[in-house]
């Protein structure tokens, strides 16, 4: 049952403004959801469909509300999601701050000792 | 598909070339000059792997090249596993034209090719292009994929983007995302990219990394790695060209660093490493660990290359960007020097010309009788005498056109085919022509039959380069002509 309710952070914001201005109208909802989050209409639709089909929400006559209190939600950690998208790293086309790969852990200890050893 | 696939081939050597001087280059001044030199210069190399046509310069590095190649030297290719032996100078003329056929290419040793030349040719331009729309499939499901992951991303609202983006001198308003699906900062889109944080930076971090990003943005580094990486996959058997890709993308990220540290100043260099390590996915895997400790750690590149001062003073980029124009001009333009016209001296063996006559045998079934001198006017033979039987087919010995036929005192019948690059030959004492003038000719296409006259049954046969005479058996293997 506690696992229906572990929302993606989107989600999650997105929920945190139904909660907070429910009953909405959807056409609002989507207005609210550009200006706060930079969604564009199709986006928004796509996740309150996400969000209906799992019971999370319910939409009468284009009236949002949401079925769930926000005690009973609880977040993805974001570690697992990365996983599945980009399989551990990064494309070669994009560009990025690191390339995704991963170091080891004695690795990191010697490149923060080099840091630490920096002066100008 | 052939001819795109060798012009492929062909520019992959030129590019080549450029690309191991950037590596060595990068070798010897990485730690001197600042990494947008090398980013630029890999501009370079990438654009000769897609530009086919380049306008002729007498600065033009390949003029050296080809100096330096004329000496024989013999290189394996990667081209096909049955013929491994090319001569390089060879190659390196074909630069200057697509390859004319693959059997003009791996023409060293016929008899150890199992297919036909230009089957081989066919069967390896299909494999090439299969791999290419495979690579090109994959990746678009994968940018598809990444986008779509993302479009869920929410605006990311802090005072330091604004901040930043006035910093960095940026306009037009920037648009920040965050989000769960990425754990490292990154750029995507095409069109209106847009920069993607993961949750939950801390500020001062934050400001490192968007600048970073911005600064991806600003300079368009998200469609120059798209370009190059799709190039790349056009060059996808050659493996330079990725290793290029490699280098590149660490080129462009330092580049960025040392921009990030212009901008802000050397104090914030060693926060600035924080936050980099910071971002580091640690891996505890025992397994796993022994493939990543060995090398390949652009991060710890990456801190290397910020603990060294670079020179950065208007004077040194004066002179950088000298040295990228002269780079620019040699590696971009294609060498003046018209084939031979450094080798005037016809009697020389012209073994770098071969590819030009990759000659068929002009009879199928004929001896040679008489070769050619032309050291002493009593000796004096300016062509090669083959003896046939009488009617036999003689053929043209490659492409060309018929520029003469008619009775010549000295020749009999005769028939001039002019070659491309200077060359002709000439097919004498014929029975009967079967060409008429101008009339353009192709490799084995018959142009008139063995005639018989003092001695018996033969053909006399004569190449000429820029108008004199040279012995046809630069061009004629013995064995050709039985």
């Amino acid at each position: 049952m506690e696992d229906s309710y572990k929302l993606f952070d989107a989600e999650y914001k997105l929920m945190k403004i139904i909660w907070k201005n429910e009953p909405i109208n959807s056409t609002s909802l989507v207005k609210t959801c550009n200006e706060l989050l930079g969604w564009k209409k199709s986006t928004t639709y796509t996740m309150l469909k996400k969000l209906k089909d799992r019971n999370i929400i319910k939409s009468e006559n284009a009236i949002v509300s949401s079925l769930v209190r926000i005690e009973e939600v609880k977040k993805y950690e974001s570690e697992k999601i990365i996983h599945t998208t980009f399989d551990d790293s990064l494309p070669r086309f994009l560009v990025s701050f690191l390339d995704g790969k991963k170091i080891s852990v004695e690795e990191a200890e010697e490149l923060k000792l080099i840091i630490d050893q920096y002066k100008d | 598909m052939v001819e795109l696939f060798e012009s492929i081939i062909s520019m992959g050597i030129t590019a080549s070339i450029i690309g191991i001087s950037v590596v060595l280059l990068r070798k010897v001044f990485k730690k001197k000059v600042p990494s947008i030199v090398f980013y630029t210069l890999w501009m370079v190399f990438f654009i000769r792997l897609i530009l086919p046509v380049t306008i002729s310069s007498e600065l033009s590095s390949f003029n050296f090249v080809e100096a330096l190649f004329d000496k024989e030297v013999e290189v394996v290719s990667y081209l096909s596993d049955d013929v491994q032996f090319v001569n390089l100078s060879k190659i390196n003329i074909s630069m200057k034209q697509p390859i004319e056929t693959l059997g003009n290419f791996v023409q060293g040793e016929p008899k150890e090719t199992r297919f036909p030349a230009k089957l081989t040719g066919e069967i390896l331009s299909i494999i090439w292009l299969s791999g290419f729309f495979i690579l090109i499939v994959f990746t678009v499901i994968k940018y598809i994929k990444v986008i779509h992951s993302l479009k869920t991303a929410t605006k990311y609202k802090s005072s330091i983007v604004k901040e930043v983006a006035f910093n960095l001198g940026l306009k037009k308003d920037v648009k920040i995302y965050e989000t769960d699906q990425v754990v490292i900062p990154m750029v995507c889109g095409l069109f209106k990219p847009k920069v993607y944080l993961p949750l939950n930076i801390k500020e001062e971090k934050a400001v490192h990394v968007i600048a970073h990003e911005l600064i991806h943005l600003k300079r368009k580094d998200y469609l120059v790695k798209l370009a190059v990486y799709f190039i790349a996959c056009i060059h996808w058997f050659n493996p330079l060209v990725w290793w290029a890709v490699r280098l590149l993308s660490e080129d462009i990220e330092m580049s960025c660093d040392e921009k990030v540290i212009n901008v802000y100043g050397r104090g914030i260099k060693q926060n600035y490493m924080y936050s980099m390590l910071s971002f580091q996915k640690i891996n505890n895997k025992p397994l796993e660990k022994l493939f990543l400790t060995f090398g390949n750690n652009s991060l710890r590149k990456r801190i290397e290359n910020l603990l060294i001062v670079k020179k950065d003073s208007v004077p040194f980029y004066c002179l950088y960007c000298a040295i990228l124009i002269m780079f620019s001009i040699t590696m971009l333009t294609n060498p003046i020097k018209v084939l031979g016209i450094d080798n005037p001296s016809p009697n020389v063996k012209v073994s770098d010309d071969i590819y030009v006559l990759n000659m068929v045998s002009p009879v199928i079934d004929g001896k040679i009788t008489k070769g050619f001198n032309i050291s002493s006017q009593a000796v004096y033979h300016d062509g090669i005498d083959i003896s046939a039987r009488e009617g036999d087919v003689i053929m043209a010995v490659e492409d060309g056109y018929v520029s003469y036929v008619g009775e010549d005192e000295k020749y009999g019948l005769l028939i001039k085919v002019t070659h491309k690059n200077g060359y002709e030959t000439w097919y004498a004492r014929c029975q009967s022509i079967k060409a008429e003038k101008d009339q353009k000719v192709k490799k084995s296409q018959e142009i008139g039959t063995v005639g018989f006259s003092g001695t018996g049954p033969h053909l006399h046969f004569s190449v000429l380069y820029n108008g004199e005479f040279i012995d046809p058996m630069t061009f004629l293997e013995a064995s050709i002509v039985r």
